[in-house]
């Protein structure tokens, strides 16, 4: 049963998904106006079902404007499209003719402190974007909680205020991009959903990125259908996958298998919208052509996706733990925002391996042999806790042998194709 | 409130004191968890400053806990510009500052000229490439007996 869309991009998404297409994105964000432009016709003009990207650099994410004109007066390199040293005139040059409703654009940013972008993006017409209070502090940084919170709260209102259907997309299916036990991931999208629901958002996808196991995975994505069904009832959510955002396979085709098992994972839990690694990862930011690449690759990977998404609807222990965790965090305020913030400083939500000064971190994963990921010490989450108090923490060795575990097998080749 | 692996202040603790940090603009974080393993493995306690480190924390923590060691490991590819800052502000802050050193350890290579000029720039060691991780703990264990007259 679809929902009603609210917004441009899951108006597409949800056309897509009634005729049986997976909806297709990259990453990609280049400095000058021009390429930017070709970039995006590139996207649109390959024949799949697909969203355009425009990704700002790290001097834009980290609200350093000063240094971003500075970059492109001087001609210097930038790794994304600095959208507020370019103002609304300009960026509207980059997709005019481009954008239009079989088309839809989303702005990426990775930044704790978003107005400026999201001021800037509405000027030029663009109003699909993502991010969230955690998801884009915690990991990245050391802007407080604080700051993050009263900033996304501002972001928030302006896009809901704004003439256009607005887009938000969360990125606590992602959060460190390895390591963190699904149930935490699949928390956080939540929880970071009903923040933006709770502040004018009314359309919005929450997300999750490919761990080290399928079937965790496939039990996650089930996991967060669930919850979505619950939590959200009516609204348009849809969810969207991202391919292995941890330390990369360095062989073409350790990158591919790796990629189409994330097409596999999308077709077989009816995922919406993927969003997509170049086999370039692992050595730097891909071209255009890799891209493209990547893309059809994951396009022509699938059938329809399945549309009995709900099929597990037992009691996944990734289920269980999840909601215990929603509900824990929600019982902490009325107030979405300082629901967040004082689980943050209660340890309901940790981060394993966080170092964020408001990351409690005392939160630990581990790994199984065959790359599921569990928890080693819950720390002060609500949850079970299943392994000894004492168990040894984890070694340089250990955490060296997690981190490359996708890239080595697939590398090898073991990796499900 | 203390993290684990973060530095205690136990009066009794003999151990030497690492600073592990990054440059202002690398947002980078499993190099630093990574870099604060090795080092806790190897007699030392640390305090992670994590990710985009501003200058003037590293500075703070040189002035106000005495380490015996800053560990600085950047993996952006902007490393030269932010490092050369960093050590300055070192150099200009305090009168006797610990050797500070620098590295990445996820296979990053550079050649002999490059490291050399990060030595001129006051970094004590460099550790990059291959070899870049038994190189540093073998550093960490020169300088942990070269501190104790035992």
């Amino acid at each position: 049963m679809m929902p009603e869309p609210r917004s441009a991009l899951s108006r597409y998404v949800w056309r897509m998904k009634s005729e049986g297409r997976l909806v297709v994105q990259p990453r990609m964000g280049f400095a000058d106006v021009e390429t930017m432009r070709s970039g995006l016709r590139a996207v649109k003009d390959l024949g799949v079902a697909a969203v355009g990207t425009i990704t700002v650099d790290s001097y834009t994410r980290l609200n350093r404007i000063d240094l971003a004109d500075e970059a492109l007066r001087l001609g210097e390199p930038l790794n994304g499209f600095p959208l507020v040293s370019h103002g609304g005139e300009r960026v509207r040059e980059v997709v005019a003719g481009i954008l239009s409703p079989e088309f839809p654009v989303q702005v990426r940013h990775g930044s704790a402190e978003p107005f400026a972008i999201v001021e800037a993006m509405l000027g030029a017409g663009l109003s699909a974007t993502e991010g969230g209070p955690i998801s884009y502090c915690l990991p990245y940084g050391r802007t407080p909680f604080s700051v993050a919170l009263r900033e996304w709260r501002r972001s928030c209102e302006l896009l809901a205020n704004s003439e256009t259907e607005a887009h938000l997309e969360s990125f606590g299916g992602c959060l460190m991009g390895q390591l963190c036990p699904p149930s935490l991931l699949v928390a956080i999208s939540v929880l970071e959903g009903l923040f933006f629901i709770d502040h004018g958002i009314e359309s919005i996808s929450l997300s999750y990125a490919q761990q080290a196991n399928l079937d965790q995975d496939v039990e996650a994505v089930h996991a967060l259908r669930r919850l979505i069904g619950e939590c959200f009832t009516g609204k348009d959510v849809h969810i969207v996958l991202y391919t292995y955002m941890g330390m990369y396979p360095e062989t073409i085709h350790g990158a591919v298998s790796l990629l189409k098992e994330s097409a596999h994972l999308a077709q077989e839990t009816g995922i919406e919208r993927l969003i997509v690694k170049t086999a370039a990862e692992a050595y730097g930011i891909p071209t255009i052509k890799q891209n493209l690449d990547a893309l059809l690759l994951a396009s022509t990977q699938v059938g329809a996706p399945s549309t009995q998404a709900d099929r597990r609807g037992s009691d996944s222990d990734i289920y269980v733990e999840a909601r215990l965790i929603v509900e824990a965090v929600r019982s902490l305020s009325s107030d979405i925002g300082t629901a967040l913030q004082i689980a943050l400083r209660t340890g309901y939500l940790d981060v394993p391996f966080c170092l964020h000064p408001d990351n409690l971190g005392m939160s630990r994963s581990r790994m199984t042999t065959d790359g599921r990921l569990v928890w080693s010490d819950v720390g002060r989450i609500p949850i079970e806790n299943r392994e000894p108090r004492d168990a040894p923490l984890t070694s340089s060795h250990e955490l060296h042998e997690m981190l490359t575990y996708r890239r080595r097998s697939a590398d090898a080749g073991l990796a499900m194709s | 409130m203390a993290r684990p692996g973060t530095h205690t202040g136990h009066d009794l603790d003999t151990r030497p004191l690492a600073i592990v940090a990054s440059t202002v603009s690398d947002a980078h974080t499993w190099n630093l968890v990574f870099v604060e393993l090795v080092v806790r493995e190897n007699g030392y306690r640390s305090l992670n400053l994590g990710p985009c480190t501003p200058v003037e924390e590293v500075v703070a923590a040189c002035i106000e806990l005495s380490p015996d060691l800053v560990v600085v490991s950047t993996i952006n590819g902007l490393g030269m510009l932010d490092a050369g800052h960093l050590i300055h502000a070192i150099q200009a802050a305090t009168v006797d500052h610990p050797p500070v050193v620098i590295g990445g350890n996820f296979g990053l290579e550079l050649d002999a000229d490059t490291v050399r000029t990060i030595q001129i720039l006051g970094y004590s060691e460099v550790f990059l490439g291959e070899s870049a991780v038994p190189r540093f703990v073998q550093y960490l264990e020169t300088l942990k007996r070269s501190r104790s007259p035992f």
